[in-house]
């Protein structure tokens, strides 16, 4: 019957996608073509694209902030998605226990998420407050350590405070994924594994785990696109100063694309961002599809 | 039942009929009839907030009275999306006739070919309007003329009244005045300091113009030479850098130490003066509104310092402005339009009314501006001989960070303030070598 249904090709069904088609077309393959020709070209006055070869890629290679932007790209990439996981993780497995008061758990719930909530200006300027040297903050650190910490004005810390508000932000939303793909987890396996004689971790690592394996994929290749392309909150911090320290691959091609109009270089940038992430989200579903076959 | 159905649909048919044809008559009348004889005149501004929008609208019709045939419409556009909507029209070939333009974009811009030479129309124009503007007021880039200002500053040092006649100290009057100011309001105790410095990677452009610019021409140096070639690697450069260093290193710039520094920018350094944290700031004249905005108790607190004065005199000029665009299809009205907004009318109510500092000697001549604290000194400082105008430069953004990202490491310790400058200076170079 399938069969059937295959050979009978049905020109009005190329009519009824078309519009999708068209869509993609127009707004996603066209300017990913675009990007990739205008990355082999230089701009002149007059709205003209004129051929430079491989020009923009050497150039691109051989400047030094270059390198810089992908090596606190990747830190900052890395980071936020090993705390976001961490801290979404920890709340979501308290969060999906039994409390004593049903009301406070829902409280919770919906309290944890309201950074979710806030715009990358807004956790920008309220972290950049609760930073300040002489702020809220520090008048405890002070306190408790003697000596305040410049959190954005030190290249030691300002990247990992940026990257703190990325994930203070992030969290919440991975945390309500995980606890939505914790509740899906049918309870018989927990109770045969209890029957079984399993503690809590054995449970965790034999049951929980596997079940949650491909959201975990989903939601650490998506946070991965999203944060290595991040702009607007690290921008509105620090800028990438103090000393280039937060100083992000987004950053470079926006500065190239939009300040210098350097279209052909930006676009070069952007190609090689792209291929870094398909790169990556690409190894990463390989081998985590080996494993699987591996398992299976 | 059915006749009935007929009625209603041939009633609906007469009635589309007639709207289509009423539509038609009236769409061809205005595109050949009555708008036959007024020509559109566009432009661009992000001044809607500053000057009111009743001002906008004077402007506007003040010119249509001088040219009726004319129909002038100003397309407003926020600061901060200013440059991409901008960036958009041009590259559609649909840039306004007349474009805001701020000085630190025009090289960028100019690279699309936006911009018509305006010194062929300067050159000729009546004696009224070149009697009132100063040539300094103009942006040249790759010889050509681009843009000319509207507005004109220059950076100075600005503090709070109350707070010194507290400490009963006379403002300063030169830069080592200024440090013994800043030492006697040094009180880490009560979080207190005489200034904040805009050395965040993110006020780049500030440090760069307010602190670094200013400075160095005070102290006897050039940004640029007259091939538009960055020197300020010089010994007045170095002077430059070693003066902010030693305050730093004194720990009399807020908040005390150099890394806590690194995190102020210009935001942070307007609320600390408007929360009286430090009593000084060394900005542009729109300090008073951006003050005021935030603490309107500081009304009659805000004063400009006496122009200071190093190894010479002079200050850096600068604004923000307007081009001509190069896709205009009416240049000479654009034109009028640009001499128009720079006229004694135009500026004499900027000046009175809005209290906008216009690029037009006449205006700046105007009483009320001697009797503004915060204003007063300011002709003095443009009109002083050694003052110098800003450069065109390309890349601006990424100059200043350059420049920056030195002056931090020189500030932190890890360059000398000559290797900084060096850096800076081979990096400005080879970007404006580039863009050539």
């Amino acid at each position: 019957m399938l069969e059937g249904y295959k050979d009978k090709f049905e020109w009005r069904g190329i009519l009824f996608i078309a519009p999708a088609i068209i869509f993609l077309f127009l707004v996603v393959i066209y300017p990913l073509f675009k990007v990739f020709q205008y990355s082999f070209q230089e701009y002149s006055p007059h709205h003209s694209f004129v051929f430079a070869g491989l020009k923009q890629y050497q150039s691109l290679f051989s400047n030094e902030l270059f390198w810089i932007s992908i090596k606190n790209t990747f830190i900052f990439t890395i980071g936020t998605i090993v705390l976001d996981l961490a801290l979404a993780w920890g709340i979501a497995l308290l969060l999906n226990v039994k409390w004593p008061n049903l009301k406070a758990r829902n409280f919770f719930r919906g309290a944890l998420l309201l950074p979710f909530l806030f715009s990358a200006p807004a956790s920008a300027l309220l972290w950049g407050i609760l930073y300040q040297p002489l702020g809220f903050l520090n008048n405890i650190i002070e306190q408790i350590l003697g000596t305040p910490i410049n959190f954005l004005g030190d290249t030691r810390y300002a990247l990992f405070s940026v990257l703190w508000v990325s994930v203070w932000r992030n969290f919440p939303l991975i945390m309500i994924l995980i606890l939505g793909g914790l509740q899906s987890i049918p309870p018989n396996l927990y109770e045969a594994a209890g029957i079984d004689g399993a503690n809590r971790i054995q449970r965790f690592w034999h049951i929980t785990l596997p079940q949650m394996r491909s959201l975990m994929m989903t939601i650490i290749v998506i946070d991965f696109a999203t944060t290595f392309i991040h702009f607007d909150l690290v921008w509105t911090m620090t800028k990438g100063g103090p000393l280039r320290s937060t100083y992000l691959i987004s950053f470079f091609l926006y500065q190239r694309g939009m300040q210098a109009f350097k279209f052909g270089y930006a676009s070069a940038i952007g190609v090689i961002t792209a291929l870094i992430i398909s790169a990556c989200v690409g190894a990463y579903i390989f081998i985590y599809s080996k494993r699987m076959e591996a398992r299976a | 039942m059915i006749f009935k159905k007929r009625f209603i649909g041939r009633q609906f048919l007469r009635v589309a009929g007639l709207l289509l044809a009423v539509s038609l008559a009236l769409g061809l009348g205005t595109t050949f009839g009555l708008a036959q004889d007024k020509v559109k005149l566009t432009w661009s501004e992000w001044w809607d907030q500053e000057w009111g929008r009743e001002t906008i609208e004077w402007v506007n019709s003040s010119f249509e009275k001088k040219f009726p045939n004319v129909d002038v419409e100003n397309m407003y556009v926020p600061h901060i999306q200013y440059m991409d909507k901008l960036l958009t029209l041009s590259q559609a070939g649909e840039a306004p006739d007349v474009m805001a333009m701020e000085v630190t974009w025009a090289a960028s811009f100019d690279k699309l070919g936006v911009f018509e030479n305006l010194d062929p129309l300067i050159s000729k124009a009546d004696p009224e309007f070149t009697s009132r503007h100063n040539p300094a007021w103009d942006s040249w880039w790759k010889g050509r003329l681009i843009m000319t200002y509207l507005y004109t500053m220059s950076y100075g040092v600005y503090y709070n009244k109350r707070m010194f006649e507290e400490k009963g100290i006379e403002p300063p009057t030169d830069w080592e005045e200024l440090r013994v100011a800043l030492r006697k309001f040094q009180d880490p105790e009560k979080h207190q300091w005489g200034i904040a410095l805009p050395v965040a990677m993110k006020s780049s452009a500030h440090f760069t113009l307010y602190n670094f610019w200013t400075r160095l021409i005070q102290a006897g140096g050039q940004m640029t030479n007259e091939e538009g070639l960055a020197v300020f690697n010089s010994d007045a450069g170095v002077r430059t850098l070693r003066y902010w260093g030693s305050l730093f290193a004194e720990g009399l710039v807020y908040p005390g130490t150099v890394p806590g520094a690194l995190a102020i920018g210009e935001k942070e350094m307007i609320e600390l003066f408007t929360a009286e944290q430090v009593p000084m700031q060394q900005t542009g004249p729109f300090l008073k509104a951006q003050a005021l905005e935030r603490n309107p108790e500081m009304a009659g607190n805000i004063a400009l310092t006496p122009p200071f004065k190093d190894v010479t005199s002079g200050y850096l000029i600068t604004g923000s402005g307007v081009s001509l665009s190069s896709e205009s299809q009416h240049p000479e009205l654009a034109w009028e339009f640009i001499k128009h907004l720079l006229s004694d009318e135009v500026a004499l109510k900027m000046v009175k009314e809005r209290s906008l500092f216009w690029a037009n000697t006449k205006a700046l001549e105007f009483p009320s501006i001697k009797k503004d604290p915060a204003l007063r000194y300011l002709p003095e400082m443009i009109g002083d001989p050694a003052s110098q105008p800003w450069s065109v430069l390309p890349q601006l953004g990424d100059l200043c960070n350059s420049l920056m990202k030195n002056a931090q490491e020189y500030f932190l310790g890890r360059k000398d303030a000559k290797t900084a400058l060096d850096d800076a200076n081979a990096y400005w170079n080879k970007v404006i070598r580039e863009a050539r």
